[in-house]
């Protein structure tokens, strides 16, 4: 009984729920104006069942509270973060694009910043144990990958034009992963600054290493359109954004 | 907010807006404003819209450019009658 009062508070909470209720009840109040003959009620009554035919059609996302999903996310970031700490790997990571041995996106955390030396690395390639001790490291899946493919059900990212980038990556925001998304060229670096991005850590070291979500999925497509490997050089949190600084190499 | 809370509450906004500003004025004016905003939203927030919210707005601009024909009819008829 207890749960069921709970799951109804917890549905009513819903945007497309609250929508659906308010939409209807204007829409009933839109019908009962048109009745009232008199110019100035007709148009309040069409005004009324608008906005009520706009909120039940328009609105009709569900959504799952951020505490919920921050907590799906904070699971394998911390398998993750275990995993670095105990390899003892220091390095950034690096966004590495598809090739002909490798049919999606993997992200490099080298062992250390200086001399790294990339492996060939394919779909089965995990672990670089590289004899020369510059290649050292461990390659994963980004953490945005899937949500990167979701994105491109909506657009495509690949084979696109630099310059044209950061206006295909406003569709992050269009699906309310961030608030806001910019790419600028700074010098010899790229600046990636992202607003509010859904699961942050907040934690800049570990943001160097295996970027969150959001994030991995905004680097990942970017590599996949520029087909460039990036090496993220530095990462800025101030609370409401989080800028990335990083280079591309061919 | 969700985005499409967002424009939901721009062309909420912009209906109030149009009924106030129209006043008096027929029905025929107040439809079509409230179908120029509501194209103009749908253009400015393309960017930023998934395709399954584009093809909801699409809907209503369908029905909008119905309601847009037949007020141009009648007047090209009012006129033809003149």
């Amino acid at each position: 009984m207890r749960e069921e009062t709970m799951r109804r508070d917890l549905s009513l909470q819903q945007p497309h729920i609250k929508a659906k209720i308010i939409g209807t009840t204007l829409i009933i109040i839109g019908i009962v104006f048109l009745f009232i003959s008199s110019s100035l009620y007709i148009k309040l009554g069409f005004a009324a069942l608008l906005i009520g035919f706009f909120m039940i059609i328009i609105i009709t996302e569900k959504s799952v509270p951020q505490i919920i999903s921050n907590a799906q996310i904070e699971g394998n970031a911390d398998a993750v973060k275990q995993i670095t700490k105990e390899l003892n790997l220091k390095g950034n990571v690096m966004f590495i694009p598809k090739s002909d041995i490798l049919t999606e996106e993997r992200v490099f955390i080298p062992l250390k910043n200086m001399n790294v030396s990339l492996p060939d690395i394919d779909n089965d390639f995990v672990f670089s144990t590289g004899n020369d001790g510059k290649s050292l490291g461990l390659v994963l899946p980004p953490s945005g990958l899937k949500l990167l493919h979701e994105v491109e059900k909506e657009v495509d990212f690949e084979d696109m034009d630099i310059d044209h980038i950061e206006e295909k990556l406003q569709t992050f925001v269009g699906m309310d992963i961030l608030k806001s998304v910019s790419l600028k060229k700074t010098q010899d670096q790229w600046k990636l600054e992202v607003g509010n991005p859904a699961h942050c850590t907040q934690n800049s070291d570990f943001c160097k290493q295996y970027p969150c979500p959001s994030c991995s999925a905004l680097l990942s497509a970017i590599a996949k359109a520029s087909k460039q490997k990036i090496q993220v050089e530095n990462t800025v949190h101030n609370g409401k954004k989080t800028t990335f600084f990083f280079t591309m190499e061919g | 907010m969700l985005m499409s809370e967002k424009i939901t509450l721009f062309i909420a906004g912009w209906i109030l807006f149009v009924l106030i500003i129209t006043g008096d004025v027929n029905l025929e004016i107040f439809f079509i404003l409230i179908f120029i905003g509501v194209l103009i939203i749908r253009e400015l927030t393309d960017v930023f819209s998934s395709t399954n919210l584009k093809d909801r707005m699409n809907i209503f601009i369908y029905i909008f450019l119905i309601i847009f024909m037949v007020i141009v009819g009648k007047k090209v008829l009012t006129i033809i009658a003149v």
